[in-house]
């Protein structure tokens, strides 16, 4: 459980919030490259960490996330004409380019100054392996650009997707650290998903359907290993690592892709789970990105022209009782990303925590939780930059391996839990 | 009617979830394992909990004796004896400290096993102060013993545990 401050603190990330402030020291995914894939086309809107955003690539091909709104009558930049290198406000001609600088007022001779004191809030926007990121923090303080394994392979390697989960990212990345919840409700899934199925590993995990975990420290976040018993008193651990403040990632199974996922907030009630896969030492194969593509694994189908999935709260999830009945799934909604998110989103749009009864198998979570506090307390009150920014603390990979039963998991899968490229991820 | 459907998911309806206590306070045993986790436990049992108890190894002490009953004594002097209060508790917390002997896990997991409560272990390492193979060794010793381990580096970890687990 959480005392309600404790709550507060860690699900409010909106300006001037000390976990918002957090979140303000990273690059994060702002939306998809597709999304603003054209010079001079469409601008969208762009809703992060509770300020309402629009990116657009101007004419030239220059990316930008600025303010949507204009700073003359408010009205929604969204109605734009993204023309000549800048987006130009339909309502009286006011022009902005991609830093948000007003280059235009037609309704005032140049000479007077007036434009050249306009300029909306603006973030940086770059693109990295097929998505756009911003750091929405302090100018002075920006981290080097992000080098997540996943987005500096090469192009044919990487997937990745996004969805939107409407409740509060921490709920939603809390999922991501819960191995224990994968053998109840993910069950079927790992003799039928196509990115799934037939490794050997599999057969350990329903073979022994109660792990041991153990939760470990390092620099910037934590890795959550689930032991269970291997051949000749072996154990096979299954490895996820978590990153300050929201990435994971899900240990592999066989020479399946790797995944993993970003929980970024887009207010207080909603967020984007992002979700990749990549092959660190091939390319993904044709089955495999339709896979994805149809939703299986961790994505997702959409309601079409939107990433919100196609089974929502809406529909129920399309909650299917005699697949729940007969067992093809264990909760009865189909696919492990809304098999997470229906019942996320079932918990409202932030948790209560004051009511929780955790047990020891949520140490995940809760040292999760610790850290988080920790960081965002530090940073608020003496000014210390959280972990996890540098490029070298993203240099890290899930694994599944057996290793002798007398082994710190951490040292022992060393090598496999850093990202070495050209080298292929640990995994049975 | 929207609470007859998932769209009962929003700020409003949450208002209208049921309030009254879903829990029964819980029993917790938190056992030192060594001289240095007993600083932390004695740290914790000073503040108020919602009827955890805190046990040390008596052999820390010169009156300790080979009776194995005697082995574990009350840190703050408020719970009953050391098997009484395994056998009333419903969840056991054994905090060791990497680079110390952590042997009498053994003791306790068995104690706990015969009652059927669950265990949890915490190991208190600094990594930069301590090798590898010190944790290995407390992973080695509590492992058989506890259903989940964590490593922390940071001893106020510990309190934060116990209140999660409403201690």
């Amino acid at each position: 459980m959480l005392r309600k401050e404790q709550n507060d603190l860690l699900t409010q990330t909106g300006p001037g919030s000390p976990m918002g402030d957090v979140f303000r020291r990273y690059w994060i995914p702002a939306l998809l490259a597709e999304e603003v894939a054209e010079p001079g086309g469409a601008p969208v809107r762009v809703k992060l960490l509770g300020e309402r955003l629009l990116a657009f690539r101007d004419s030239e091909g220059k990316l930008g996330l600025i303010d949507e709104f204009c700073a003359h009558r408010g009205v929604s930049l969204w109605f734009g004409r993204n023309e000549d290198c800048g987006l130009r406000c339909p309502y009286h001609g006011w022009k902005y380019d991609t830093s948000g600088q007003c280059t235009e007022v037609p309704s005032e001779p140049e000479s007077s100054g007036f434009r050249q004191r306009i300029k909306l809030t603006s973030y940086p926007l770059v693109e990295r392996g097929h998505i756009a990121w911003t750091y929405m923090g302090p100018p002075d303080l920006q981290p080097p650009l992000p080098e997540w394994e996943f987005i500096t392979v090469p192009p044919e390697q990487t997937f990745s997707s996004k969805r939107l989960q409407e409740s509060n990212w921490l709920q939603a990345m809390e999922g991501g650290i819960d191995s224990a919840h994968v053998s109840f409700l993910h069950r079927g899934a790992l003799s039928s998903d196509p990115l799934f199925k037939g490794a050997k590993g599999n057969q350990y995990n329903l073979n022994d359907s109660a792990p041991v975990f153990e939760v470990v420290e390092h620099g910037s976040g934590l890795y959550i290993g689930a032991r269970r018993n291997a051949e000749d008193g072996h154990y096979y651990w299954r490895i996820t690592p978590w990153v300050m403040p929201c990435f994971t990632m899900v240990p592999p199974r066989g020479d399946h892709p790797i995944h993993g996922h970003f929980w970024i907030p887009i207010d207080d009630e909603n967020c984007w789970a992002w979700s990749f896969d990549y092959h660190p030492v091939r390319a993904l194969t044709e089955r495999e990105v339709q896979a994805m593509r149809d939703g299986h694994g961790i994505h997702v189908t959409y309601v079409p022209g939107t990433y919100r999935p196609a089974a929502n709260k809406d529909n129920d999830y399309l909650m299917d009782r005699a697949a729940q009945k007969a067992g093809i799934t264990y909760s009865g909604v189909s696919g492990i990303a809304m098999q997470d998110a229906s019942l996320q989103e079932s918990m409202g749009p932030i948790v209560d925590r004051t009511r929780e009864n955790l047990t020891s198998t949520d140490n995940g979570i809760i040292m999760a939780r610790f850290r988080l506090m920790k960081a965002a307390k530090a940073l608020r009150d003496k000014g210390v930059p959280p972990p996890g920014t540098r490029p070298e603390e993203q240099q890290v990979r899930s694994a599944a391996v057996v290793l002798p039963p007398d082994q710190a998991f951490k040292d022992a899968a060393g090598e496999a839990l850093r990202a070495r490229p050209g080298v292929a991820q640990a995994s049975v | 009617m929207a609470s007859e459907s998932a769209r009962a998911t929003t700020a409003s309806e949450a208002a209208f979830r049921v309030r009254a206590p879903n829990s029964a306070p819980r029993a917790t045993l938190v056992v030192a394992l060594d001289p240095p986790s007993l600083e932390v436990v004695q740290g914790l049992a000073a503040r108020p909990w919602n009827g955890a108890v805190f046990f040390a190894p008596s052999f820390f002490e010169p009156e300790a004796g080979a009776d194995p009953r005697r082995w574990f004594r009350d840190v703050v002097g408020r719970a009953a004896g050391f098997v009484q209060e395994v056998e009333s508790s419903n969840q056991a917390v054994m905090i060791a400290t990497s680079g110390q002997d952590a042997q009498l896990a053994a003791v306790v997991g068995e104690a706990c096993a015969a009652t059927g409560t669950k265990t949890c272990g915490l190991i208190l390492h600094d990594p930069a102060t301590r090798p590898p193979s010190a944790l290995s060794s407390a992973l080695e010793q509590l492992r058989p013993h506890v259903s989940m381990l964590s490593v922390a580096g940071d001893g106020a970890f510990a309190e934060a545990m116990l209140e999660a687990l409403r201690a």
